[in-house]
Formats: C-alpha cells, structure tokens, sequence
C-alpha cells in the first residue's frame, strides 16, 4: 500500500491534470510572447506565479494597462479561495513540514481536487512523497507547456485547431472524472446545493464568486438523528 | 520591465502565502487535529462548485450547436467512462476523444 502512494504514484495521479494544464499553459504561454516575454521569460513567469487564473488576470490587464499595484491587489484576493483549499485538506495529509511547503507550491485548483479524491478514494492521510510528486510535476508540467506555448502555440492553434480544441476539454472532462470520484450519498445534496450556487454565480456575471459561493453548503449542519 | 517582475513577485509570494498557511494548521508530528465535520464537507463542496465554473463557460463559447453537441458527448462519455471505471484519467482521455470525433 505504501507503494501506491510514493513518489512515482503521485506523478502518475499528475497525467491527468497533464492533459488539462498542457492547452492552459499553451495559451498563456504565446500571449505572453504577444508581450514581449521570451520564452526563457515564459517558463519563470509561470514557475513564480503557477496560477493560471492570475497569470490571465496579469496578461489582460497588461493589454489594458491597469496599474501593477490593482493588478498585484486584485490577484492576491482572487487568491484567497486558496485558503479554502488548504483548511479542507489540513486534517487529510500525514507529511513533514518540507513536504507541506512543497506541496503547498503547486496546490492549484486541480491539484486540491486531484489530492482530495485520492483520499476518498484510499480514506487514509497522504504522505509526503505522493503529494510532493503530483504537486511538483503539475508545476513542471505548466512550466514546460507555457514554454513551449510561447514557441510554437500560435502554430498549433492556426495548423491544427480540432486538436486544440480538444485539449481544451480536457479540463471539464477531468472535473467530471473529479466529482464523480468524490460523489458519496452524505454529501450529494450540499454538492447538487454547491453547483447551483457556483452556476448562479456565473450566471450573475460574477464568476470570481462561483467557488466561494459554492463553500457555502458545507457549513449546513448535519440533521441529527438520534 | 523591472515593475512588472516585481508584481509577478508580489503575486507569487502572496499566492503561495494563501496555499501554505493553512497547511500548518496540521501539527508538526503529523497528528491530526479533530476537524469539524464542516472541513469534512468543505471538499467535495469546492469540488462541484469548481466543476460547474469549468464546465459552463465551453457551454456559454459554443459556437453552434454542433460544438454544443461536442461538448454535452464529451461530458456523457467521460461519465460513462467513470461508470465503466473509476479512473479520472482515462475519463479525461474518452471525453476528449469524444469532443474531438463530435466537433465541427
């Protein structure tokens, strides 16, 4: 069992996340060019920040010329969703303290939902070792396709766009795989209440709310039974 | 250029700020702290919320309904997959193959 849980199992539960990250980080990676970026540029800008919503939140107010100190302020709050991730995962990670850190690095969005299934999966802590293998190819794997992206993106994207196409699915095929994984009849309801509130959000234009308002549920408290 | 360094600085620094603090909430001999159930729940919450802000926006840029039609049998054939075999993996893989054969 401890096998399954090393450092290999954990680059391995990455593959995934892969698929989803390598059209993201092709994205970013030629509009960054489209700036001025190198692609040695690319690959550090991506290894500082590793946030796909706050790396397009920096190239858009580029283009528009917001000023650093609203751009710096406005990323460090859409961040803050961040925290959430943590708080949910504290009690389900069995690591030492350089593990958290390193793993801490690379807990993006995908990886927390990656993390979380394995543990509903296995219903045991997580060590150090897996958890720093997928964080850390997660991280590699972005910083190789922002570099890449900002060498030969805009080519893909103009020769062959179905495959683009299809690379950019890979994200919603990979939180159904996600859900699906973690859906248990507990927590069905406040899920099915979570995607509502998250959709509605959307649907009010606010969709930096959508996952904040999703968290909400959670703290319904159980019916008693007794 | 130096600015912009310094504010992709900033942001990194005060991004991972927000991932690692409350990481160390856990003690340090890897002892569990009693959670509330709450953080019990608080998972699989984020999870479908997070779910559902991915997968609306391919719905809202479909361009026609065939790229509409692409997506709805990319999202079944990945449920199927995960039906067959709890894999997230491979459910990624069939519902981007099944976007791929379904689109214009």
């Amino acid at each position: 069992m401890t096998a399954d849980l090393g450092l290999r199992a954990g680059m391995r539960a990455a593959m995934p996340i892969a698929a989803a990250y390598l059209p993201v980080a092709f994205a970013l990676g030629a509009a960054s060019s489209q700036l001025g970026f190198s692609i040695f540029g690319s690959a550090l800008w991506s290894a500082i920040m590793f946030s796909g919503a706050n790396q397009a939140l920096l190239l858009s107010g580029l283009a528009s010329e917001v000023p650093f100190v609203i751009l710096a302020l406005l990323a460090i709050a859409a961040s803050l969703r961040h925290a959430l991730y943590g708080a949910a995962l504290v009690g389900r990670l069995d690591a030492s303290s350089a593990g958290r850190a390193t793993f801490a690095y690379g807990l993006t969005d995908e990886v927390f939902a990656t993390t979380l299934t394995a543990y509903e999966a296995r219903d045991r802590a997580l060590p150090s070792r897996w958890l720093v293998g997928l964080a850390v190819s997660a991280l590699g794997i972005w910083i190789i396709g922002t570099a890449l992206g900002s060498a030969v993106g805009d080519v893909l994207q103009a020769r062959a766009p179905g495959i683009s196409a299809a690379l950019d699915f890979a994200l919603p095929a990979l939180f159904v795989g996600l859900v699906w994984s973690t859906a248990s009849r507990s927590v069905l309801g406040r899920m099915l209440l979570s995607g509502t509130l998250s959709a509605f959000m959307i649907f009010l234009g606010r969709p930096e709310l959508a996952i904040p308002a999703g968290a909400l549920p959670a703290l319904i408290p159980d019916r008693k039974t007794e | 250029m130096t600015a912009l360094w310094i504010t992709i600085t900033v942001i990194g620094v005060a991004t991972y700020a927000t991932r690692v603090v409350p990481l160390f909430w856990l003690r340090p001999n890897g002892q569990e702290r009693p959670r509330s159930s709450w953080l019990d729940r608080l998972g699989p919450c984020l999870l479908s919320a997070m779910a559902i802000a991915v997968i609306l926006p391919t719905f809202a840029h479909a361009e026609g309904s065939l790229e509409f039609l692409a997506a709805t049998g990319g999202l079944i054939a990945a449920g199927g997959s995960m039906w067959f075999r709890r894999d997230p993996g491979l459910a990624t893989l069939v519902g981007m193959i099944a976007f791929y054969v379904v689109s214009p």
